[in-house]
């Protein structure tokens, strides 16, 4: 084991992280080496320190305070509960709409082509013979010619 | 009735608090006010502010009860509450920073008493506690939460790994690196010591 990995490991040794093999192992590091032993003892006092850093007093209030701010909080949502109903309501219909426009739209019985096509033609016909320009031979011919098309 | 709650544990008051029963949350509230106000003090190190995002803490840890889903977990949870409250107010600080009119001189122990916090607590320091505070409240915020979750509130590392959202090998190197600054800026003041081992 080289310094750099006892160092690092002296840290999981602090915090009792270690599997017994690894202890074995770092512990006779440190006992050879005075580098890494030092290193431990030195971040050994800061935990303890650190765990044991003073704090200030809390304010006797302290749960009154907490109480007030849930209550003002729970005040201060209510107006939102309509907002909220309306929204989950919403929420719960659109579906329905999507879903029954979907199947209007699926469903919906599509105008046979060819119907349209003869209705077409039929208008077609009726124009071509108001048309004073065309013949009635013509617009019978092209009658004709449209449906073999 | 609350005599009975006093010794219930978190999981039984989490649930009553469920069910409305503000008599237990109030119970949960003064088990772990004095633990979560230490946690936000060294993260944010100003009183005010600390019992401020406490408050908020067990404010939003009430109103969203229903997402816990381990009532046992429920220390784990309120801390995780307080530390993205801890991010969030530094970040807002960090783009509107402010400078306290109490704020803290360099080597002047004035600052001891214009800080508000309790005096009495304060005066007992050894110098060494005092820069020990100092540094660990210039350290990385990454490396603070560890430093701070491990050693002065005793967390694993699996809970810190959950708390700060990153992996249990990340929290053991963030631990290394943040001893390792702090023993480098502190070995000055530290003082020799026999063998502990």
């Amino acid at each position: 084991m080289n310094c750099k990995k006892a160092k690092f490991l002296c840290s999981q040794l602090l915090d009792d992280r270690l599997n017994e093999r690894a202890k074995r192992a770092l512990l006779f590091h440190l006992s050879i080496c005075p580098e890494c032993r030092s290193f431990y003892r030195q971040v050994k006092k800061i935990k303890e320190l650190t765990s044991s850093l003073p704090t200030p007093e809390l304010s006797p209030n302290f749960n009154a305070v907490v109480l007030y701010r849930l209550e003002r909080s729970k005040a201060s949502s209510r107006p939102h509960l309509i907002f909220l109903l309306k929204r989950r309501l919403a929420l719960f219909l659109l579906p329905l709409v999507l879903i029954a426009s979907t199947l209007i739209f699926v469903f919906h019985k599509k105008p046979d082509e060819t119907e349209l096509l003869r209705s077409y033609r039929r208008e077609h016909f009726i124009y071509t013979l108001q048309n004073p320009l065309i013949s009635a031979d013509s617009a019978v011919k092209m009658l004709l010619i449209s449906g073999q098309e | 009735m609350k005599k009975d709650f006093l010794e219930e544990k978190d999981e039984i008051l989490v649930q009553r608090s469920k069910n409305g029963d503000k008599e237990a949350f109030d119970i949960l509230v003064q088990r772990y006010r004095a633990s979560l106000f230490r946690f936000v003090y060294h993260g944010l190190h100003n009183k005010e502010d600390a019992e401020d995002i406490a408050q908020e803490a067990f404010v939003r840890a009430y109103l969203s009860l229903s997402q816990l889903k381990d009532n046992s977990l429920f220390r784990t949870w309120l801390f995780k509450i307080a530390l993205n409250l801890i991010r969030d107010s530094k970040r807002v600080e960090k783009r509107n920073p402010t400078v306290s009119l109490d704020s803290y001189i360099e080597g002047d122990d004035t600052h001891k008493e214009s800080e508000g916090d309790n005096v009495e607590a304060l005066e007992d320091d050894s110098e060494l506690l005092v820069r020990l505070r100092k540094e660990i409240a210039s350290l990385p915020n990454e490396l603070r939460e560890v430093i701070i979750l491990r050693d002065l509130q005793g967390f694993t590392y699996e809970e810190i790994a959950k708390m700060v959202g990153c992996p249990l090998g990340t929290v053991k190197s963030r631990l290394f690196y943040a001893r390792k600054i702090l023993r480098e800026r502190l070995s000055p003041f530290s003082g020799d010591e026999k063998d502990e081992l």
